[in-house]
């Protein structure tokens, strides 16, 4: 589902976090770019800047040096403002710990983002929750709040709320990290199938399993990138 | 025990842990503890606690009351009491006396004291022995023979302890001392009585005490007074029942006129301390919240609710305490601060100290801190289903329930509602207090000096009186820097001098009943009064070389008393009657303007005016108009200096300008408004501390909601936005609230506003709106902390 157009470019990228006596090179010389329709994974031991990396290109952290585009528009200048303004509409998150927000229903957990815009009416929001809670099977659970889900279904939700903009990349962190394997690998089998109906993923795991089932593979060690791999699609090998 | 001492242990532990929390909660509570101690104080020592005599609550003051007007009799001399002390009445016994003043020599120097001249048995009656010598008996009446204070035989005689047997000097008369009082004796609520003197001969009205026969009510002994009555307007001459005696308990009759103030200022503390317990409580809220989690692994190892309960309840005493012995040191200094502010204008001052019902009283504030800071938050978060939870959620933050964030909101609601009810009533007051002080008094009170004389007993200046005060007069408008003088029988706007009132008549007159007579107040004055004062004067004349001690009778009335009796007709050549030990007829030569002759917030009253020369006073107070230039020091120097030359033992005492007698007029107001405003701007600076506290901990327990929001694309300002509002909503609801209650509490106010509606719009729009945005000032700063969250690092918070 992949087309030629780079939808993120990273150039350089580095990320040095400074203290008093101690400076730590969390990233340095990241350089990749994800086209549009792709589903890249991120892998690569604990510490090895895989969470840092998704926060700069959520645009919730900023490279120290290096430069990050996002459809070909340079992000560096932004403020936080524009930067907010750019996640709500371009960048879904989904988080290993799910994130919902306990005072707060379904419905309202996935409308959150649509309220940040102040561009659709009440009833437009209404139309894209219920459009999303249906893709991700959880239109009828609208209602409930976050102690009345199991950690599958939190997931669901959540993935309902990174969808709900429309955006042009999903992030996932560590999607599966706090759910069974049947669980994770149904959400797994869900961000596939958003992929192929055209949703650009980029998702930070170490889960091998879960990580092959990318289109490209992008192994991290250090903060450095050591390796950029097309796995072997056990579903295209069968074919 | 040792289970007492191990969360003793752990309590100053987690002091230690926290201490921006610790700091704050103590503050908090000294400040809230010790207000309320110190004013709990100043209530029980002046309104509660019995006076200092023997059986104080069958003293009773006995007074003569018009029963259809409801005025006092000034008729009350030593000859009514030896008849009425005779009848069968419900006292054991009777004395009476009255003020004067004495002047003690020592060389050279004269030095005014006040002396309570009385009845041989007035200090007997009160049952306190002096400490050296003895009380008066009927022996002493006619030698030479006084009992002074405490506080004159210390700076008199540098406490000598062979006093009894010095003659002293009083009004160049020697006298012998039978006895030294205790310190701070007081038999009339005030310590400025330095010198008893036994009497039984005084040609004006004394003061009756009596004590009741044992067992009796004043209610009781009223009721059998009623015999007595009808003897009463025997003695006085009247031919119908005119007269009711009435019985005040002393402590009533000397703290009476500070009930309402103190009661309001205690019911004003009371709602700062329940604000300080709030807070604090809200703040242990917070501490308990991020606690969950121990709490939780405290009950998996074992602990029982009950157990858990304890610890928490000696960690909140063991704060409270140290916030306590805190309040205490604060209170004492308070009441150091209140005496200073009220010098002799509050009764009993002397008397309050910090004493074991103080100390009671900040235990009890203590134990109540303890419990209600503990169990509070305890009971909405240390309940075991809650605790399951944590248990489960074990590594995570715990959020803090729906619940639990109900019952703080509905705390900082509370502590903003009080602070808007104490918030008006400060501000109603301060309407009340600029409006009194805008008060036009009736005269200039620009450049004037007073002060007054009071001649003693044994002076009979020559060839009479008036010469006298009329020589006075002159020689200190010949002074430099003087431009007039003049003198007066009481002084305006001040409580010094003679003002009784006096019954009148007119020609054409209504016939009233006895008893109903109509009255006016009477000055006696000197010449150029009227000018100095720039009273304006509306007809005819003010006093001149024409009105001598024998020429014509003539008065001058102001307007109240020309409209009163002649509302359609000219008064000047009319004629007043007054009674005939007052000269009888006197022909009108003047009628000048209204004036607030008793303070600013006094209504002008029925007033005439004598010439000094025809009716005058051994008490006369000096007014004396000076360039505007001119040293008021100096001014004072040279009054006091030739009064002294003028009669060595009539000094001159009181020395005042006229503008400090005015603003002095209503300085009980001002004290009121101090103390009051003291205690709202505490109140609102702990009720924006319960704001801030509830916003801090907002953000500090929504930090990964805070990120999350921030990932999904909210901007800083809505951020900042949600939280402002979130945390604002319970300070507009109490804002609401709070203007409610202080319409129903405004009520109590009423009697003390002047010029201002309990309702006042200005006042009841402003301090909601102030308080409003004070909130929200004080939810600012963990809002834009909010914003400066790290999203990565808050969606990593745990």
């Amino acid at each position: 589902m992949t087309t030629s157009h780079p939808i993120i470019s990273l150039q350089n990228v580095g990320k040095i976090f400074r203290t008093d006596e101690i400076e730590t090179h969390a990233l340095s010389e990241i350089q990749f770019d994800i086209k549009e329709g792709e589903f890249i994974s991120i892998a690569g031991p604990s510490g090895c800047g895989k969470s840092t990396l998704l926060s700069i290109l959520g645009l919730l952290d900023v490279p120290t040096v290096g430069s990050y585009r996002i459809n070909g528009e340079s992000t560096e200048d932004l403020d936080l403002d524009q930067r907010a303004l750019l996640r709500c509409k371009s960048i879904g998150f989904v988080f290993q710990a799910f994130n919902l927000i306990g005072d707060l229903s379904v419905f309202e957990n996935v409308e959150l983002p649509l309220t940040y815009r102040n561009d659709l009416s009440r009833e437009a929001r209404k139309r894209k929750v219920e459009t999303a809670l249906e893709k991700v099977g959880m239109a009828h659970r609208q209602r409930h709040f976050r102690g009345q889900l199991s950690g599958g279904q939190q997931q669901r939700v959540a993935v309902a709320r990174a969808l709900v903009c429309e955006p042009t990349l999903l992030l996932a962190d560590e999607p599966t990290g706090n759910l069974d394997s049947k669980n994770g690998e149904a959400v797994i089998q869900l961000l596939n199938e958003l992929n192929e109906q055209g949703t650009t993923i980029c998702m930070v795991t170490h889960d091998t399993r879960y990580a092959d089932l990318a289109d490209r593979v992008i192994q991290l060690f250090d903060g450095k990138m050591v390796d950029e791999q097309i796995p072997m699609h056990p579903m295209a090998a069968n074919q | 025990m040792e289970r007492l001492f191990e969360d003793i242990r752990f309590g100053f532990r987690s002091l230690r842990a926290n201490p921006t929390f610790s700091f704050i909660a103590i503050l908090t509570l000294a400040m809230g503890i010790g207000v309320t101690t110190a004013m709990f104080t100043l209530v029980n020592s002046v309104l509660l606690k019995p006076l200092p005599f023997v059986d104080a609550h069958e003293l009773v003051y006995v007074t003569l009351e018009n029963k259809k007007t409801g005025e006092l009799s000034g008729r009350t001399d030593i000859s009514f009491v030896e008849r009425i002390e005779k009848l069968d009445s419900p006292l054991q016994e009777l004395a009476y006396y009255a003020y004067n003043q004495v002047t003690l020599g020592k060389g050279d120097i004269q030095t005014p004291y006040t002396v309570l001249i009385t009845s041989q048995n007035f200090l007997s009656m009160h049952g306190v022995k002096p400490i050296i010598g003895r009380w008066y008996e009927a022996k002493d009446l006619n030698t030479q023979s006084v009992v002074i204070s405490y506080n004159m035989w210390q700076k008199e005689f540098a406490g000598d302890p062979n006093i009894l047997s010095r003659v002293i000097k009083l009004d160049n008369r020697d006298y012998n001392v039978l006895g030294v009082m205790p310190l701070n004796y007081s038999s009339t609520g005030f310590t400025s009585i330095e010198v008893w003197k036994p009497i039984n001969k005084l040609d004006r009205p004394v003061q009756i005490v009596g004590r009741l026969k044992t067992g009796l009510s004043t209610e009781q002994a009223k009721q059998q007074s009623m015999a007595i009555e009808r003897i009463v307007d025997e003695i006085l001459g009247e031919k119908d029942s005119v007269w009711e005696i009435k019985y005040t308990t002393v402590l009533e009759s000397i703290v009476g006129n500070s009930k309402q103030s103190l009661y309001l200022l205690l019911a004003a503390v009371l709602a700062v301390f329940l604000i300080a317990v709030l807070n604090v409580a809200n703040l242990t809220f917070a501490q308990y919240t991020n606690r969950v989690q121990e709490f939780a692994v405290r009950v998996s190892v074992g602990a029982s609710r009950g157990r858990l309960l304890r610890q928490l309840i000696t960690e909140s005493a063991l704060f409270c305490l140290i916030g306590g012995l805190a309040g205490l040191l604060l209170a004492a200094w308070s009441l150091e601060w209140i005496r200073e502010l009220m010098g002799s204008r509050l009764p009993r001052l002397h008397e309050i100290s910090l004493d074991q019902t103080a100390v009671l009283a900040a235990l009890a504030l203590i134990s109540i801190s303890a419990l209600t800071t503990a169990l509070i938050p305890a009971y909405s978060l240390v309940n075991p289903n809650k605790l399951t939870d944590a248990i489960k959620q074990a590594g995570q933050k715990m959020t803090g329930d729906k619940n639990s964030q109900k019952v703080r909101r509905f705390m900082v609601s509370s502590e903003v509602g009080i602070a808007v009810v104490l918030l008006v009533c400060a501000g109603l007051l301060i309407r009340s207090y600029i409006n009194l002080a805008d008060q036009d008094t009736g005269f200039n009170t620009q450049n004037i000096v007073t002060g007054h004389v009071w001649l003693p007993d044994n002076f009979k200046p020559q060839p009479n009186r008036h010469s006298y005060w009329l020589d006075l007069v002159e020689t200190i408008k010949n002074q430099p820097e003087v431009i007039a003088v003049a003198a007066s029988s009481t002084m305006p706007m001040g409580m010094t001098g003679i003002d009784y009132p006096v019954n009148y008549s007119y020609q054409g007159a209504p016939v009233v009943p006895r008893g109903e007579e109509p009255t006016a107040s009477v000055r006696s004055i000197t010449a150029d009064y009227f000018s100095l004062l720039e009273v304006p004067i509306l007809a005819g004349r003010e006093f001149d070389y024409r009105d001598t001690a024998n020429g014509p009778k003539v008065v001058v009335i102001n307007d109240y008393l020309a409209k009163t009796i002649w509302p359609n007709e000219v008064a000047i050549g009319k004629t007043l009657t007054l009674p005939k030990w007052m000269g009888g007829d006197h022909r009108i030569v003047g009628v000048v303007g209204n004036v607030k002759h008793r303070g600013l917030r006094a209504v002008p009253l029925p007033e005439f005016f004598l010439p000094v020369t025809q009716h005058n006073y051994p008490g006369m107070s000096l007014l004396v108009k000076t360039n505007s230039n001119a040293n008021v020091a100096t001014i004072k120097s040279m009054m006091l200096k030739t009064s002294i030359e003028k009669q060595a033992t009539a000094p001159m005492i009181l020395l005042e300008t006229m503008q400090d007698l005015t603003e002095g007029s209503i300085v009980g107001e001002r004290l009121i408004l101090i103390v009051l405003s003291v205690f709202a701007g505490v109140a609102l600076l702990l009720a924006s501390i319960g704001v801030y506290g509830i916003s801090d901990n907002m953000v500090s327990q929504r930090t990964s909601e805070i990120g999350i929001r921030m990932a999904i694309g909210a901007r800083p300002a809505l951020i900042r936005r949600w939280i402002v509002w979130n945390a604002s909503k319970p300070v507009i609801i109490g804002a609401v609230v709070g203007v409610l209650m202080a319409f129903i509490f405004g009520q109590f106010l009423a009697s003390v506003l002047y010029g201002v509606k309990i309702f006042d719009p200005i006042t009841f729009a402003a301090v909601p709106l102030v308080l409003v945005f004070v909130g929200i000032i004080a939810t600012w700063l963990p809002a834009r902390r909010a914003t400066r969250i790290h999203p990565q690092q808050a969606l990593h918070y745990e």
